[in-house]
């Protein structure tokens, strides 16, 4: 009885039942939209490290540190054979790496260059653009925020100065070939990318590299002499770190929304039941019991709730969607001030995410109707039926 | 007609909290009204007439003395048993109607028997001999928005009475409407009232009305100051 009543009240009173609805469903969305944005951000910086940077993990010189530039000078060596059968195989590329110094328009600038293959298609760089450059004593690609820095352009010319193997210093002229752009400020700021076997060539290191990256779903393998190997957890653990400390803060976040979404929530259903304050007192005085009266208010907020969540897949699911696949533009590089965050930011709508916002999201829908609902309902019946009810 | 004891209240007292006293709305009332019986309380604003009503609808309770309705008595009764004795014995008539918005006519009406758990085929019968009996079958699928204020007092009798219950009580049925929809609501009412068993209770101080009525309790400050019975009234 009470669900027919319920349904009849909800579809009867078409603008109520809309306005109460629209607000639930926006709260359910902008909640899953936000904090899948947040969410998104957090995944990002982990993914765009494993697209353009670590791909399925990395072989190690032994005395290479990437935290600490002053190992780059000595760690590099011959690549171990079996690690090698893998590069010729395609499955794996190596970088060597040095410092070195730029002097683009007459300013010294220090970089750290790196060899890399050209013809890679492990990670998400364009160093195919390396290839090909017979023309061009050292052929450069660089960053666009390496590239503002420097003021540099494609077919800009500038001193390369490094020291070789032979501890002798040497400089030759290199000429930007393709500027990218990369979201990993990583491969950007500061850094000079050389093809592999001319930065081997210029620094008197033949075959030699400091280390190697290797496809996705290849396994590690076990005879790699006195190189370390590093998998695709040891590459990312202080983004894993960075996120797990972040947690907090995303479930602060996380609530403030689930907050203002309650207060929404709260308003529209608070005022819509106390706005019926009469009709309460006339059921009562038709002889509903007031146990019903409540739990009829109760179900219309179960119902109002169930109805929100099939408008948000209706109406919102789309633009939810579109944003999951396209993501957001943001309207600035963040890259330049050191952070891992995207230029487009693409939000994370995970299945918990979803589930738990729609549970607290009823929770609170049923709550604020079961509390004014039982507020009136315990007043006279005589002062409802006048109206009375006054939050 | 007029036999046994619909309503029977002994020595009723109701006293409300004002600040810090208490206003007495009804003192020492003492009154008796039998099955079949088509009576007005009669009085200027303030007098007690809409409290007694109430309280003999169980709407609101007595503060001394008893009273019983329709062999219950109001006195130690819980909300819900008092909840379920309108539901199953009473009709209310309210001055603003109190129709809900949203149901049609045919939604309002049915509304008491739906709260009675009534069969569905039941209850259209019902509805629709209630929606006759006060002339509104052709506005059964309109909404109360759409009516005039007749239609709408027309569209509260329906729903008052299609349950048929044994005591109908109406607080000022007609204040809100013109003379023409007055006397049609009380012709109405007198049909019904002649036609089944109920016993009906008026609040009211509209001169209108009171030709209508069989029996007439007169209230002033409170107390009842007269009950007279009409020998000649309109509802004959």
């Amino acid at each position: 009885m009470l669900f027919n009543i319920a349904i009849k009240n909800l579809f009867g009173a078409k603008l109520r039942t809309s306005l109460n609805v629209f607000v639930t469903s926006i709260s359910f969305f902008l909640v899953i939209f936000i904090s899948g944005m947040y969410d998104g951000m957090r995944e990002y910086a982990k993914n765009i490290t494993i697209e353009t940077e670590v791909a399925g993990g990395t072989y190690w010189h032994p005395g290479y540190d990437s935290m600490d530039p002053r190992t780059f000078e000595d760690s590099h060596s011959i690549i171990p054979n079996q690690i090698k059968k893998l590069i010729d195989q395609k499955y794996a590329f190596g970088v060597l790496i040095s410092q070195a110094s730029i002097y683009p328009n007459g300013r010294i600038m220090p970089v750290v260059m790196k060899g890399i293959t050209p013809d890679q298609t492990i990670v998400n760089m364009p160093t195919n653009v390396l290839d090909q450059h017979n023309d061009i004593a050292i052929p450069v690609l660089i960053g666009s925020g390496m590239a503002k820095n420097a003021n540099l352009k494609v077919g800009d010319s500038f001193t390369i100065r490094w020291l070789d193997a032979d501890r002798t210093y040497d400089a030759d002229e290199g000429t930007i070939v393709h500027i990218m752009e990369t979201e990993n400020f990583k491969l950007d700021l500061g850094n000079i990318w050389i093809p592999l076997s001319k930065a081997q060539s210029m620094l008197a290191m033949k075959n030699q590299a400091t280390y190697v990256t290797y496809a996705k779903d290849l396994e590690a393998i076990k005879d790699i002499e006195d190189w370390i190997h590093h998998d695709i957890d040891y590459m990312i653990r202080d983004m894993e770190a960075i996120i797990k400390a972040d947690e907090p803060g995303a479930q602060v976040m996380y609530s403030i929304l689930l907050a203002l979404a309650a207060m929404g929530i709260f308003n529209a259903q608070v005022l819509s039941i106390f706005r019926r304050g009469k009709e309460i007192g006339t059921l009562m005085a038709l002889g509903m019991t007031r146990s019903r009266v409540v739990g009829l208010f109760t179900l219309e907020g179960g119902l109002n709730a169930l109805l929100a969540g099939i408008i948000t897949i209706i109406l919102f699911g789309p633009v939810l969607f579109y944003f999951g696949e396209n993501g957001i533009p943001l309207p600035m590089d963040y890259s330049e001030m050191g952070m891992l965050v995207a230029k487009r930011l693409i939000p994370i709508y995970s299945f918990s995410l979803i589930i738990s916002t729609t549970i607290l999201i009823s929770i609170i829908v049923l709550v604020v109707s079961y509390i004014p609902s039982r507020k009136i309902t315990k007043m006279k019946p005589t002062d409802a039926l006048r109206g009375r009810a006054a939050v | 007609m007029e036999n046994k004891n619909v309503i029977n209240i002994k020595n009723l007292v109701k006293q409300f909290p004002v600040g810090g006293n208490y206003f007495t709305a009804l003192q020492n009332i003492d009154l008796k009204l039998s099955e079949g019986e088509f009576i007005g309380l009669v009085g200027p604003s303030g007098s007690g007439k809409t409290t007694l009503l109430n309280i003999i609808g169980g709407l609101d309770s007595a503060t001394e003395g008893s009273v019983s309705v329709l062999g219950n008595s109001m006195d130690n009764t819980s909300h819900n048993e008092r909840a379920i004795i309108r539901r199953k014995h009473m009709g209310f008539i309210f001055q603003s109607y109190n129709l809900l918005p949203v149901y049609t006519v045919y939604e309002n009406v049915e509304l008491p028997l739906v709260l009675n758990n009534m069969e569905k085929a039941e209850r259209e019968k019902k509805v629709t001999q209630a929606v006759e009996w006060v002339g509104l079958k052709d506005k059964i699928n309109s909404k109360p928005a759409d009516m005039s204020g007749g239609e709408c007092q027309r569209t509260a009798i329906a729903r008052a009475i299609v349950h048929e219950p044994a005591l109908l009580l109406a607080d000022e049925p007609t204040a809100n409407l013109d003379a023409e929809n007055s006397h049609n609501i009380m012709k109405i009412l007198s049909k019904l009232n002649s036609e089944i068993s109920t016993s009906f209770v008026f609040a009211t101080h509209d001169e209108k009305i009171m030709g209508y009525l069989r029996r007439i309790i007169h209230l002033e400050d409170g107390k009842i100051i007269n009950d007279e019975k009409i020998s000649n009234p309109k509802s004959t």
